[in-house]
């Protein structure tokens, strides 16, 4: 089921709070994440700040999710990581995945 | 010892070996920097070691040992220059995959904040940080000397790239490590449904615009692993951009724009102007003005803009610009001469011929900026033909593919305006005559799209246009029954190519049994024949019965300035296009050929071409005066090979040639005349003629 390289941890405000790295060797782990927590959330807090690098197969996984969720349910990405605020700026996804 | 056992006993042993020649080669590049043998043995050594770890399960160890690869094949491209710095890391990362592989081998789990300091480290050699800064210095360096070019990128990679290894965003990367992205537009419309997610396949694509100051070349480099198994089509947009403003933007619709760079889908931008009504149908529901009314205006309004499109032109500042600093230098250089004239004393014959040089200079320069003023490219003329051919296809349940080439060819707009409506009715004949139906190709076993193809280019000072369809070729046999009805033929006279043209070109010639919307009217081809020759052109038709036809126009490429070789014959002077002329050379009496009523042929390049003396063309001179010249100058028509003889060939000359219709009349063999530098003046051959002339006189005499 390849490597995961990143942990999860939900604080006290309910945001999921992502460290690592997310790319496609732990796609599954991700999946399985984003389909057990975020499924039958009201609202989805990310928080990206230690996130060191992810990957387009990762970023296309959580932009799909977000594009499947109802309009009722927000979204909300709160704090990105210096790498990943350039990662999204090169790839051209950061208004798929924030705006 | 099971398999396994064995495997990796292999694996381990490899590994150290792998190691060492990383280490060997690593120390030989600090000391030779260069893409030499060592950076190849130290590519296959990590190379081996990536495939080898992943093969045996170690799957960190092999991710961290591809991003060494990905850094050493930047290396290998030139992308990353070889530093101390550089080195140093490379050395504690041999150091520090032993630690891995020792890790490995005794079960433990790297640390992974260790692991992940080197993994940043890395990523920041590798452009992940600092990239800005990189490119920020590289532009400031060769912004002194180069020009920036600006680059449209379009990356439509396959579904499978995640398999082979590649991940566009270090494609992406890589391309800011040569230039700026100044746009960065990435498409995610193709993303399926979460649920029915493949989340190994790709479904993102990308268009880019670069800024950079490398050639073409150079980005097209950096996807050189992928460039052959995915749609990557690079365009040269720097003629767009003026002080980094792409002008393109401006004169497109806010919609189309907004698709462009990304902003919605075509669907999102369809669904918004289904729910626009134009300003003509308000007026009419709200009972302001009557709907002829409102197609009145559009039809005035439409003709206005046409007339406006033909008589004016849009010039660049720039090149004004470059033109009035032209005539001022003129104006300068005119003020000198002046003032040498003037000058008390002998008249400084030297300072004034050299004033005089560089006028001419000048004012050379001026009159080829002016004839570029009016270049325009063929890419909005084509662009047309390719709606006109999908909306008449349509009408006609026919299936057309058209193909454009030489879309960027720059002709004279006077020339393009001229031709528009020619090239109009040739496209409509292709549709309606040429292209059959889907069924009728299939039956024929051909595939039921046909093609018309757009083709433009240029040879010589002539510019070719082609239209090519795949159809059913002109019948020349209905062409020969109907020409002899109609008493254009003789029978038994040979339809060629030429004559094939004159007769359908005749005014009111038409096989057509039945007059459609398009064409078969019998009053098509011969204004289309007329008007090409209007503009000095000319047009050949090809055709095979079931094969299709080619209709080639040649046409000149302006109408402002001729380079031309300048020519004495019998103590006249003609100018001679430079474009037709394939060779120039004394005349040698031992090269002819005689036959017929003194018909001559001359050896030329290995090949015997019919030769004439300039004079018996024009009848300047009887034949009792009869002698050979001394120059001859071969010329190539691109349907004709001939030689003229001459008495001498003097310097090459750019000329603005005058008509002298209105003074005279029109004269076959001359595209008119203008003035030398002494005064005199001088004829402009026209080639074309006076291949006609030529080849009709040669005919005449044989028979």
């Amino acid at each position: 089921m390849g490597i995961q390289q990143f942990t999860v941890s939900q604080d006290t405000e309910g945001v999921f709070r992502f460290k690592g790295e997310l790319n496609i060797h732990g796609i599954e782990y991700l999946k399985e994440f984003v389909d057990t927590y975020f499924a039958e959330a009201k609202e989805i807090s990310l928080c990206l700040a230690e996130v060191t690098f992810a990957d387009t197969a990762s970023l296309q996984l959580l932009i799909a999710f977000r594009k499947s969720l109802e309009p009722k349910i927000k979204w909300r990405l709160l704090e990105l990581s210096p790498e990943l605020e350039k990662i999204l700026g090169i790839s051209g996804l950061k208004d798929s995945l924030i705006g | 010892m099971n398999e396994l056992e064995e495997t990796l006993q292999v694996f381990f042993a490899e590994t150290e070996d792998l190691l060492r020649r990383s280490e060997e080669s690593l120390l030989h590049i600090e000391a030779a920097p260069g893409s030499g043998p060592d950076l190849e043995e130290l590519f296959r050594a990590i190379h081996t070691l990536k495939s080898g770890s992943a093969m045996v399960g170690f799957n960190t160890l092999s991710g961290y040992v591809h991003l060494i690869e990905n850094l050493l094949d930047r290396i290998r491209n030139n992308q990353l220059p070889v530093t101390r710095p550089l080195i140093s890391f490379l050395l504690e990362d041999v150091d520090f995959i032993r630690t891995m592989v020792d890790g490995c081998a005794n079960g433990a789990d790297v640390d992974s904040d260790i692991l992940n300091a080197r993994k940043a480290q890395l990523n920041r050699f590798l452009g992940i940080k600092g990239v800005k800064e990189a490119t920020r210095e590289s532009a400031a360096d060769s912004s002194k000397a180069k020009k920036w070019h600006y680059y449209h990128i379009n990356l439509n990679f396959r579904e499978d790239l995640f398999d082979s290894g590649h991940d566009p965003l270090l494609i992406l990367l890589n391309l800011t490590e040569i230039g700026e992205c100044v746009e960065i537009a990435a498409d995610t419309s193709e993303l399926p449904c979460y649920k029915e997610m493949d989340f190994y396949k790709l479904y993102i694509s990308w268009q880019v615009i670069l800024k950079t100051t490398a050639s073409i070349q150079e980005v097209e480099d950096v996807f050189m692993f992928v460039k052959d198994e995915h749609n990557i089509v690079i365009d040269d947009i720097t003629d767009r951009y003026i002080e980094g403003v792409d002008l393109q933007l401006g004169a497109i619709p806010l919609g189309e724009a907004l698709v462009k760079r990304g902003g919605i889908t075509k669907e999102d931008l369809k669904s918004a102007l289904d729910k626009q009504k134009k300003l003509g149908e308000i007026l009419i529901d709200e009972g302001k003005i009557n709907k002829e009314a409102v197609q009145k205006m559009v039809s005035l309004q439409q003709e206005s803009r046409y007339v406006y499109r033909k008589t004016s032109l849009r010039v660049d500042v720039k090149k004004i610009d470059h033109l009035v600093n032209l005539a001022e230098e003129i104006g300068i250089n005119l003020s000198r001469v002046q003032s040498l004239l003037i000058r008390e004393g002998d008249l400084p014959r030297n300072e004034i011929e050299q004033e005089i040089e560089s006028l001419l200079k000048i004012n050379r320069e001026f009159q080829e900026q002016v004839a570029g003023i009016r270049m325009f490219s063929l890419k909005g003329t084509f662009q047309r033909f390719q709606r006109i051919v999908r909306d008449a296809a349509y009408d006609q349940k026919k299936q057309i593919k058209v193909i454009l080439s030489g879309i960027n060819t720059e002709l004279d707009k006077e020339v393009i305006e001229y031709i528009a409506d020619p090239l109009k009715h040739l496209v409509r004949n292709c549709v309606d005559h040429g292209i059959e139906l889907p069924e009728e190709r299939v039956a024929a076993g051909k595939p039921a799209e046909g093609t018309i193809e757009f083709k433009a280019y240029q040879k010589g000072g002539k510019i070719f246009i082609q239209i090519c369809d795949d159809g059913n070729g002109l019948d020349m046999e209905k062409i020969h029954r109907r020409a002899l009805e109609i008493g254009l033929n003789t029978a038994g006279e040979k339809l060629d190519n030429d004559r094939l043209v004159e007769i359908i070109c005749h005014p009111g010639f038409s096989t057509a049994s039945s007059v459609t919307e398009l064409s078969g009217r019998g009053v098509g081809l011969n204004v289309v024949k007329t008007e090409i020759e209007r503009v000095g052109g000319l047009m050949q038709i090809e055709t095979k019965k079931g094969k299709g036809t080619v209709f080639t126009l040649v046409l000149p490429l302006t109408f402002a300035l001729t380079e031309a070789l300048h020519v004495r014959d019998q103590g006249r002077s003609y100018l001679v296009p430079l474009w037709g002329i394939i060779g120039v050379e004394k005349f040698k009496p031992e090269r002819v050929r005689t036959f017929g009523a003194n018909e001559k042929v001359y050896r030329f390049m290995g090949e015997y071409l019919p030769l004439m003396n300039l004079y018996r063309i024009y009848k300047t001179m009887t034949s009792e005066n009869d002698r050979d010249g001394t120059i001859t100058v071969f010329l190539d028509t691109g349907k004709q090979r001939f030689g003229i003889l001459v008495d001498e060939a003097l310097d090459p000359y750019k000329a603005v040639i005058k008509t002298i219709e209105s003074n005279y009349q029109s004269v076959r063999g001359v595209s008119g005349a203008t003035i030398m530098g002494d005064g005199s003046a001088a004829i402009v051959l026209d080639l074309l003629g006076l291949e006609e002339i030529f080849f009709k006189t040669a005919r005449l005499a044989t028979n």
